[in-house]
């Protein structure tokens, strides 16, 4: 039904899809997956037409006798025949038009002879929601909305760019099963690799703007990126090791000759190096075979004394009236790492936030390494916090783009006016987080930083100080796949080889069963159950945890 | 400046011209606008470029030396807006929470008076001088950037690297100097140029009104013997008033042009998407 041709995507004249040639049969779902500037997006919005004026667009996309690529005016194709559900489809709806008037104005605009209440039938919402505005739907039912928004001119084919991002993980399990039953040929874009193999009738892997491979449903995975991506997917069972690609994607214009993934594949000769291996049979590649990706280590608990104990913490947002815990205990020994795990709303950051005395509680105490903080004001609760390093979540907010990676990893040194050689310590502790131990490197801007260096300075930042305590905030949640087992294993090298305390919080169970020793799995301001990584993976006790790992 | 755009560009190279010309009326002898040249109500002609008024004074010698009173008391007042902005913004935002309602809860009261009606009256009873215009000026000008700047620095404060520095245990005074400074910096430039702006049409309003300093040349001054005179009544207005209003016009429209420039800098989403 659409066959795309040898199709290019350039902006500056750099290319960010590089010749890529895929078809979507009649009714047939594909996965078109990627990290983060592999071009998928490009390659999807090119489909629709809805590229910024800088792009050029070469090749062709025949959707029947239509070809997309050249075409100029888009009345009668875009929403009837190729319709998109947008990345962040769910934050777009109008908020002061309810859903049923939202979808009869598609219905309107694409000539679409269904009637709303059968479109919100046809994505699993009742007939009562056509008179909900959006704020009163939760993410899932927005994005829903946002699907049957896109039904609407009752197109032949859809697109759905990241149609699971920013929704809990149970919610992306229903979106992409509802996806999976339309009946209706689909691309979905996506960078979870995982997620959607079971759905797809068809995946193509894309790296650097090249497709590295297209398989159907149920044959094994060849490319060493794609057994990269899969290996990089925490399982949700510990006898899988969770692994990372070393290195990172190039980014645009900065491509080498030959294969694309060469400088990052184990199985790299040197034809791959100088020769772009053609898509035969479905695989880009010269030397296929089994990588070996480093992986996380495991390791036998071996707790030590209590670095921080979290006593009784209750907290209520005033402004909001919300309780967001509600008596929660945590004890963190050193040399031991602690997931808490918990989707959004579950109070997971608040509780990180408090016990770095950032937030204080309603009630409860918190202890770091003997003294309490709770209580504690002013410099007195800062001396305290100078024990406590603080991962961010979001690499690129938490660095002041203004200062260089010296100054930024020697800030707490600095705040805390820790005499004697700085920049030993500053070095040691960038080594200990895995980055160049270079004066040179020291140099640097964040801006000059790929998303997981800059993640590794801010570990480096929160080592620098010595602390007794590390609280890891979704620190691999805004990271491509292939690099987050990465931080997980510094983390880990960090808890064994220093005996630091480590609280790893995440939304994403695998990651916690891969990555820690003890479980703590929070919700709605309670923690539901609690224990060993290695016991709660194997026999989840509460009925939330099972839905989790299912 | 490339990054400043077309409107942007065009708005500094008007201020330029306008900020040498001041730069020459400042130059120019002290009994510049003053003293009496020529005939009374003399049209254009040698040595009057712009002609006289009726006490004989060039006109040309008043645009001059008024334009070097308009702008000094414009960016004069901006500058001082804009500090004490960013000192009583920067407290509502993190200061203790009786000292941010109480800032926040005054400014209130100030946006609801009637700006203009204060100003005159403050204007009229407390004197004409150029010092006192500038402090009534900054007492009336400061409430509207002090809002703006104190949500600058609560987006400021909410940013993940200032939350680090917080977890790590940084003074206040540090949060300050080496984060917040680099957020809220920026954020200054609109300020102080929409200050200056505002000030400068308020002090030409004022002397209009005959409430300036009728002895001092400035715009709005000249503009004050063109009511008195009823100078619209003959073909004066063209080398009397028009100068004057096209002066207040072209600065004002300067400093607009380069507001706006700067702030579709600063948030590239304020941009008009090209059709």
């Amino acid at each position: 039904m659409l066959s795309i041709t040898g199709m290019s995507v350039c902006y500056d004249g750099l290319p960010a899809v590089d010749r890529v040639s895929l078809d979507v049969g009649d009714g047939e779902i594909v996965a078109l997956v990627g990290e983060s500037g592999c071009g998928k997006t490009s390659l999807a919005r090119a489909l629709l037409g809805l590229l910024p004026g800088s792009a050029e667009v070469t090749g062709s996309a025949m959707l029947g006798d239509d070809d997309l690529a050249r075409r100029t005016d888009w009345a009668g194709v875009r929403g009837r025949k190729i319709a998109i559900v947008p990345q962040g489809a769910m934050t777009g709806l109008s908020p002061v038009h309810k859903v049923g008037a939202q979808i009869e104005e598609m219905l309107t605009l694409h000539g679409g002879r269904a009637r709303p209440g059968e479109l919100l039938d046809r994505v699993g919402l009742g007939a009562e929601h056509l008179t909900c505005h959006p704020h009163e739907l939760s993410g899932g039912q927005r994005q829903r909305v946002a699907i049957a928004l896109a039904l609407a001119g009752e197109p032949s084919l859809l697109v759905a760019d990241e149609p699971t991002t920013g929704l809990d993980a149970i919610v992306q399990r229903q979106v992409l099963a509802l996806l999976a039953s339309l009946g209706i040929g689909m691309l979905i874009v996506s960078h979870d690799l995982a997620a959607l193999a079971p759905h797809a009738d068809r995946v193509a892997v894309m790296y650097a703007g090249r497709l590295a491979e297209d398989r159907p449903k149920g044959a094994p995975p060849r490319h060493p990126y794609t057994l990269g991506l899969l290996t990089a997917t925490p399982a949700t069972d510990r006898s899988i090791p969770w692994g990372s690609v070393p290195g990172s994607a190039p980014p645009l214009g900065q491509a080498r000759p030959g294969c694309r993934f060469a400088p990052r594949c184990p199985l790299a000769l040197d034809p791959c190096h100088d020769v772009d291996p053609p898509l035969v049979d479905g695989l880009a590649c010269h030397h296929p075979g089994a990588p070996v990706y480093p992986v996380v280590p495991r390791s036998t608990p071996s707790a030590g004394t209590a670095a921080a104990t979290l006593t009784g913490i209750r907290h209520t947002y005033r402004r909001r009236g919300v309780q967001a815990l509600k008596g929660v205990d945590l004890e963190v020994r050193s040399g031991e790492i602690v997931g808490l795990v918990g989707e959004s709303g579950s109070g997971k950051s608040t509780l990180a936030r408090i016990a770095l005395g950032l937030i204080k509680p309603t009630a409860g105490r918190v202890v770091v390494d003997g003294e309490e903080l709770t209580g504690r004001t002013g410099k007195a609760l800062r001396l305290l916090q100078r024990r406590i390093g603080f991962v961010h979540q979001d690499p690129y907010d938490s660095l002041h783009p203004g200062m260089r990676v010296g100054a930024l990893v020697a800030e707490p040194l600095v705040v805390a006016g820790t005499p004697g050689d700085r920049e030993e310590k500053v070095l040691a502790a960038l080594e200990a987080a895995g980055l160049p131990c270079e004066r040179e490197f020291l140099r640097r801007f964040p801006g000059q930083l790929s998303g997981g260096q800059r993640q590794r300075v801010s570990i480096a930042r929160a080592l620098a100080g010595e602390p007794v305590l590390l609280i890891a905030d979704e620190a691999t949640s805004m990271l491509d796949v292939s690099t987050r087992a990465g931080i997980a294993t510094t983390l880990r090298s960090l808890a064994s080889g220093r005996g630091l305390a480590v609280v790893f919080v995440t939304h994403d169970l695998g990651e916690a069963v891969q990555a820690c020793d003890r479980i703590v799995v929070l919700r709605s301001g309670e923690i539901v159950e609690h224990g060993p990584a290695a016991d709660l993976a194997a026999a989840p006790a509460h009925p939330y945890t099972q839905e989790l790992l299912k | 400046m490339r990054a400043l755009g077309r409107q942007g560009r065009t708005g500094l190279a008007l201020l330029a011209v306008i900020t040498a010309a001041a730069v020459y009326g400042l130059l120019l002898p002290d009994s510049a606008g003053t003293a009496r040249i020529g005939e009374p109500y003399a049209p254009p002609g040698p040595g009057l470029p712009l002609g006289a008024d009726d006490l004989g004074r060039s006109l040309l010698d008043q645009l001059l030396v008024g334009a070097a009173t308009s702008l000094g008391l414009g960016f004069l007042v901006a500058l001082v807006v804009t500090a004490l902005a960013a000192v009583i913004g920067g407290a509502a935002a993190i200061g203790p929470r009786w000292l941010s309602s109480l800032i926040m809860r005054s400014i209130d009261v100030m946006l609801i008076l009637p700006e203009l009606i204060l100003f005159i009256l403050a204007a009229a009873f407390l004197g004409q001088s150029f010092g006192i215009r500038v402090a009534i000026l900054v007492v009336l000008m400061w409430p509207v950037p002090a809002r703006v700047l104190r949500a600058g620095m609560l987006t400021a404060w909410s940013r993940g690297h200032l939350e680090v520095a917080r977890a790590m245990g940084a003074p206040r005074w540090w949060l300050l100097l080496r984060h917040g400074s680099y957020l809220i910096g920026p954020l200054l430039i609109p300020v102080f140029v929409r200050a200056a702006m505002r000030a400068i049409l308020y002090d030409a309003t004022l002397s209009f009104l005959g409430l300036g300093d009728p002895t001092a040349p400035s715009w709005g001054t000249t503009l004050y013997w063109v009511q008195v005179n009823g100078v619209f009544l003959s073909e004066a207005w063209v080398w009397w008033a028009l100068p004057p209003g096209l002066a207040i016009t072209l600065s004002v429209l300067a400093l607009a042009l380069i507001g706006t420039a700067v702030e579709e800098r600063l948030n590239p989403a304020l941009k008009e998407v090209p059709a």
